[in-house]
C-alpha cells in the first residue's frame, strides 16, 4: 500500500529527487530545500529593501506613529554599519550566499566543507541576530520591524539548515543494519 | 537447540525476506533520523529564542534610560522676530533654495474654515521632521497673517536628530483674513511608555484626512500615516519634512532664526526655500492674494513647478 506521506517525504539524494535514502547514504526530504529557498527569497527581498532604505534617506524624512518601533533610527544609526559596511548590506550578502547553499543540488553534496560551512554560516547569521537585537534594545532603544523580519527569517533558516544537516548525515546506521542482517 | 531461526524456503524467498527486513530497518532508521533532526533543530532554535527572550526581559524589567526632555515654552522675542520677519527680498533671492520636495497636488474636496481656505498641520513635538517643517510653515504663513503666542520646543532627545530646535503649534495662535490654520501636536517630546505623552487630539475629520491623503497613491505604503502631514486647502499635501533636520543640528532657536536673513546660509536656503514652496501653494488657495506676495516671480515659478506634478 502506498505511503500517504510519500510525496512530502520524498528525499533529495544523489542522482535526483525520489531516490531512496539508502541509495544515497544521505538525504533530505524535498520540502526542506523548498522551505529553505522560500526563506532565502523572503530574506533577500527584505534585506534589499533595508539596503536601499539605508542609502536612500531622502525617502525617509518622516516620523512613524510610535517611538519604540522606529526603523529609521535603527537603519541610520552609527551601529547600522560595521567597519563602514551597512548591516543591511551584510544581511543581503548573507541571504545571497545562502541561496546557492540551500538549492536541492547543494543538499546532495556530501562534502564536509559544504555541509558544515553552510551550518557555520547559518550559525554566524544567528549570532549576528543576537548582537543586533541587543543593540536595538540596549544601545538604540528602538526596534525596526523590517529588521525584526530579517531576524526571524535568519533564525528560521538556521532551523532548516540544522535539520537538513542532521538528515543528510552519512547513513552509518544502514551499514550497521547490513552487517547485522548479513 | 540453536536460538537462531533456521532459514526456510528457497534462496529467492530468503533473499526477499532479507530485502524486506533491510527496507524495514531503513525506514526505521530514516524515521529515527527525522525525529533526531526535529529534536536538534528545535533545541537549537529554542536556545536562540531563550537568549533573545532574556534580552527582552532584561530590557523590559530595567526600563528605558531616557534622556531628559527639553522643556517647551513661549518663544523668545528674537526667535519670533526672526521667523516672522524674513525680508521678502531674501525670500525672493533664495527661491526654491535647497527644499528637497514641493507640495504634492491631491484630488480632494476643498478644505475650508470660516469661509477661508484652511491649512491643516498634524505632527508631534517629539518628531525631528516635524521640527524641521514647522520653521518654513511659520515663515510662509507669516506672509498671509499674524502669529501670536508662538511656542518653542525641541524634538526628542532620544530620537534621530536629537533636540532639533523648533517651534510648537500647541498653544500658538494664528490670525489671517485670507487663510485659516489648524496646528495639531499629537504628543509632547516627553517619553511615556512606548511613545510620548499625548498633547492635542485631531478631530475625527482631520484624522480622516490624514488617513486618506497621507497614504498611497500620494506616497509609498510604507510611509502611510507618517508625520508631519500638511493639508493645504484640500488641494496640496506635504508628508514628511522638505529638508533634513541635520541642517539644524547643534543650533539654538535663536541662531536658526537669526540666519534666516542670510541667503548664503544652508539653514536659510532650506527653511526659506521650503517656505517659498508652501507660500506658492497657499497663494493657489487664496486666489493669488496678497498680490505683493503671490505675484512675486519666485512664487509664480514655484506654482508652475507644483502644478506640473499633476
Amino acid at each position: 500500500m502506498p505511503n500517504a506521506d510519500a510525496d512530502t517525504d520524498r528525499p533529495v539524494a544523489p542522482g535526483g529527487l525520489g531516490q531512496s535514502p539508502s541509495q544515497a547514504g544521505s538525504a533530505v526530504p524535498a520540502w526542506l530545500p523548498l522551505t529553505g529557498l522560500t526563506i532565502v527569497a523572503a530574506g533577500l527581498a527584505v534585506a534589499t529593501y533595508l539596503t536601499v532604505a539605508h542609502y536612500d534617506t531622502a525617502s525617509l524624512l518622516a516620523c512613524p506613529g510610535t517611538r519604540v518601533v522606529n526603523c529609521e533610527k535603527v537603519t541610520t544609526s552609527p551601529e547600522s554599519e560595521i567597519l563602514g559596511i551597512p548591516v543591511a548590506l551584510l544581511g543581503l550578502v548573507f541571504f545571497a550566499v545562502m541561496a546557492p547553499l540551500t538549492l536541492p543540488v547543494a543538499w546532495r553534496l556530501a562534502h564536509p566543507v559544504v555541509r558544515y560551512g553552510r551550518l557555520l554560516f547559518a550559525l554566524t547569521g544567528v549570532g549576528m541576530v543576537v548582537h543586533l537585537v541587543y543593540t536595538e534594545l540596549f544601545t538604540l532603544d528602538a526596534i525596526c520591524l523590517w529588521c525584526t523580519a530579517v531576524h526571524v527569517l535568519t533564525i528560521a533558516l538556521f532551523a532548516v539548515v540544522v535539520a537538513g544537516t542532521v538528515l543528510a548525515e552519512p547513513d552509518d546506521q544502514a551499514a550497521a543494519d547490513d552487517h547485522e542482517l548479513g | 537447540m540453536s536460538s537462531k531461526a533456521r532459514p526456510t524456503g528457497t534462496a529467492a524467498q530468503r533473499q526477499a525476506r532479507v530485502a524486506a527486513m533491510r527496507a524495514a530497518q531503513t525506514r526505521k532508521a530514516r524515521k529515527a533520523r527525522q525525529r533526531r533532526a526535529w529534536w536538534i533543530s528545535g533545541v537549537a532554535v529554542a536556545l536562540v529564542v531563550v537568549v533573545i527572550g532574556v534580552l527582552v526581559a532584561v530590557k523590559v524589567s530595567s526600563g528605558r534610560d531616557t534622556p531628559a526632555a527639553v522643556a517647551s515654552g513661549p518663544a523668545s522675542a528674537a526667535v519670533v522676530q526672526g521667523v516672522t520677519g524674513v525680508p521678502a527680498a531674501t525670500l525672493a533671492k533664495i527661491g526654491a533654495g535647497s527644499a528637497q520636495k514641493l507640495p504634492t497636488p491631491i484630488s480632494a474636496p476643498a478644505l475650508t474654515a470660516d469661509g477661508k481656505p484652511r491649512v491643516l498641520y498634524i505632527g508631534a513635538e517629539y518628531c525631528p521632521y516635524c521640527a524641521a517643517e514647522r520653521w518654513p510653515m511659520v515663515v510662509a504663513l507669516s506672509r498671509f497673517g499674524t502669529w501670536s503666542q508662538l511656542q518653542a520646543t525641541s524634538s526628542s532627545a532620544s530620537d534621530v536628530f536629537p533636540r532639533t530646535p523648533t517651534l510648537s503649534f500647541h498653544g500658538s495662535a494664528y490670525a489671517s483674513d485670507l487663510v485659516s490654520f489648524t496646528g495639531v501636536e499629537e504628543t509632547t517630546n516627553i517619553a511615556s511608555g512606548n511613545g510620548y505623552t499625548p498633547l492635542d487630539t485631531p478631530s475625527a475629520a482631520d484624522s480622516a484626512l490624514l488617513a486618506r491623503y497621507d497614504a498611497p497613491p500620494y506616497l509609498d505604503a510604507s510611509s502611510a500615516g507618517a508625520i508631519p502631514f500638511v493639508d493645504l486647502g484640500g488641494k496640496y499635501m506635504i508628508s514628511g519634512a522638505s529638508y533634513s533636520p541635520q541642517v539644524l543640528a547643534g543650533r539654538t532657536r535663536e541662531q536658526v532664526a537669526a540666519t534666516l536673513t542670510d541667503p548664503n546660509s544652508p539653514i536659510a536656503t532650506a527653511i526659506d526655500g521650503t517656505a517659498n514652496a508652501i507660500t506658492a501653494a497657499i497663494c493657489e488657495l487664496t486666489n493669488q492674494k496678497p498680490t505683493t506676495v503671490c505675484n512675486e516671480r519666485t512664487i509664480t515659478q514655484l506654482q508652475s513647478g507644483i502644478n506640473a506634478q499633476r
